[in-house]
């Protein structure tokens, strides 16, 4: 977050201001680029920023409100570019971790547990939970929205958005408690 | 105090956090941008520069920028941008057209097509460059008679014309739709009409004109004082008045 001078850098980059929109690309891409690849996958995260950024560009002189706002229309652009692209993620498991149910590409929660935790292995990590879970947490804990924010792009309550949040953290650290407490012995 | 409270209860959904089993993957999902995350600044500005400068899409997607689709649609836009200004540069251009069009400054064949399609006055109503009165013509009681009756007798519209634009425009360019009313203005015909007495005398006149014997089948017929009218014999005249 840039903090206390969003509204200056905002100001700037609307009129015109290179460096204050590169400061504003600086720290809203890997939101983006994170959100995304929960959501589309690592393949497309990248082609779907490029295109929020697009649209966020052509309507950045119209943007009004804070960070927080400003956080949560960008999240809400690249899910509208997602969902048109096609490339919302596919798999949505329901029952994570079932015994043989793993897809693929996601590393072994031991492996994260005992070497410093990479981000792409992080999240690849929480898209194994249920989509809506998956999200709400990613918006939740890396954008930094509020539950009224994530309620609003998922068109779901302020309640429904904590649960998800809860069950979704907690069903993580369970699994990697496990895993560390297998690695223990 | 309450503030934090309510923040507090706001955020119990992220209590899990506090997990000691999450903090690597806490620290992962928040972790400062790696460079792969940020390799895309160029891109993204160039297509906020396009934006701000011209108002104009362009995409920031890196690998996208070149897709011939997209490639295709900021050339496009480009183009347009040029067309556009061509256009209002042509229509600046067009109003001083018109402009000479109505004054009846253009050329004769331009004069033309405005007249045709502007309602501008034709060439032929055009305000003669040089005065009437210099023009004396041909003189048909003379030794260009016997031109004028060949010329009168074999090419009446080729004749008028000639004589017309001999006349009427020096610069001997053509004006193919000059033929109607121009028999009448050319001094040439005036001449021969004069000489025979009458229009309806202008055929007995030219039978009786000899055929000058140093000019064998050579129209003589020559503007006598109007330099440029000399240059095209009333014969050739209508070849060089065609487009």
């Amino acid at each position: 977050m840039i903090g206390p001078s969003f509204p200056g850098v905002l100001r700037a980059a609307q009129d015109g201001d290179e460096t204050a929109f590169a400061e504003l690309w600086r720290d809203a891409q890997p939101v983006l680029l994170r959100y995304l690849h929960v959501l589309s996958g690592p393949g497309f995260a990248e082609d779907v920023a490029s295109d929020t950024w697009l649209h966020v560009v052509r309507g950045l002189a119209g943007f009004r409100g804070d960070e927080r706002a400003w956080r949560g229309w960008l999240v809400t652009v690249a899910r509208r570019r997602a969902v048109d692209a096609g490339r919302l993620r596919q798999r949505t498991p329901t029952v994570p971790w079932e015994p043989g149910d793993e897809p693929p590409p996601a590393p072994a929660a031991e492996t994260l547990v005992l070497t410093a935790l990479d981000t792409r292995a992080a999240l690849d990590l929480v898209a194994r939970l249920p989509r809506q879970q998956a999200e709400a947490v990613v918006l939740r804990v890396v954008a930094g929205l509020e539950p009224r924010q994530v309620a609003e792009l998922l068109g779901t309550s302020p309640g429904a958005v904590r649960v998800a949040v809860h069950r979704g953290l907690r069903r993580l650290a369970q699994e990697l408690a496990q895993e560390q407490g297998g690695q223990a012995l | 105090m309450t503030r934090h409270l309510l923040r507090r209860r706001r955020d119990r959904d992220l209590a899990p956090l506090g997990d000691p089993a999450l903090a690597p993957l806490h620290a992962a999902l928040t972790a400062e941008p790696a460079p792969t995350e940020v390799a895309g600044e160029a891109e993204a500005l160039a297509a906020y520069r396009a934006v701000s400068w011209g108002r104009t899409a362009v995409p920031a997607r890196r690998r996208a920028l070149w897709r011939p689709a997209v490639l295709s649609s900021v050339l496009t836009t480009a183009l347009a941008t040029k067309v556009g200004a061509a256009a209002a540069a042509g229509t600046v251009a067009l109003s001083g057209a018109a402009a000479a069009a109505y004054t009846g400054n253009l050329p004769d064949s331009l004069q033309d097509v405005a007249h045709k399609t502007i309602k501008a006055p034709a060439a032929k109503d055009k305000a003669p460059k040089a005065p009437p009165a210099q023009a004396v013509g041909p003189d048909a009681a003379g030794p260009a008679a016997w031109g004028l009756c060949q010329a009168f007798a074999k090419e009446k519209p080729a004749q008028d014309q000639a004589q017309d634009q001999a006349q009427e425009q020096p610069n001997g360019k053509a004006n193919g739709k000059a033929k109607g009313k121009a028999k009448e203005r050319s001094v040439a015909y005036r001449n021969l009409v004069r000489a025979a007495g009458g229009e309806d005398k202008v055929e007995a006149y030219c039978s009786s004109v000899p055929r000058p014997s140093d000019e064998p089948g050579t129209p003589s017929a020559r503007a006598t004082k109007a330099p440029k009218a000399t240059k095209a014999p009333a014969s050739q005249a209508p070849r060089s008045a065609r487009p």
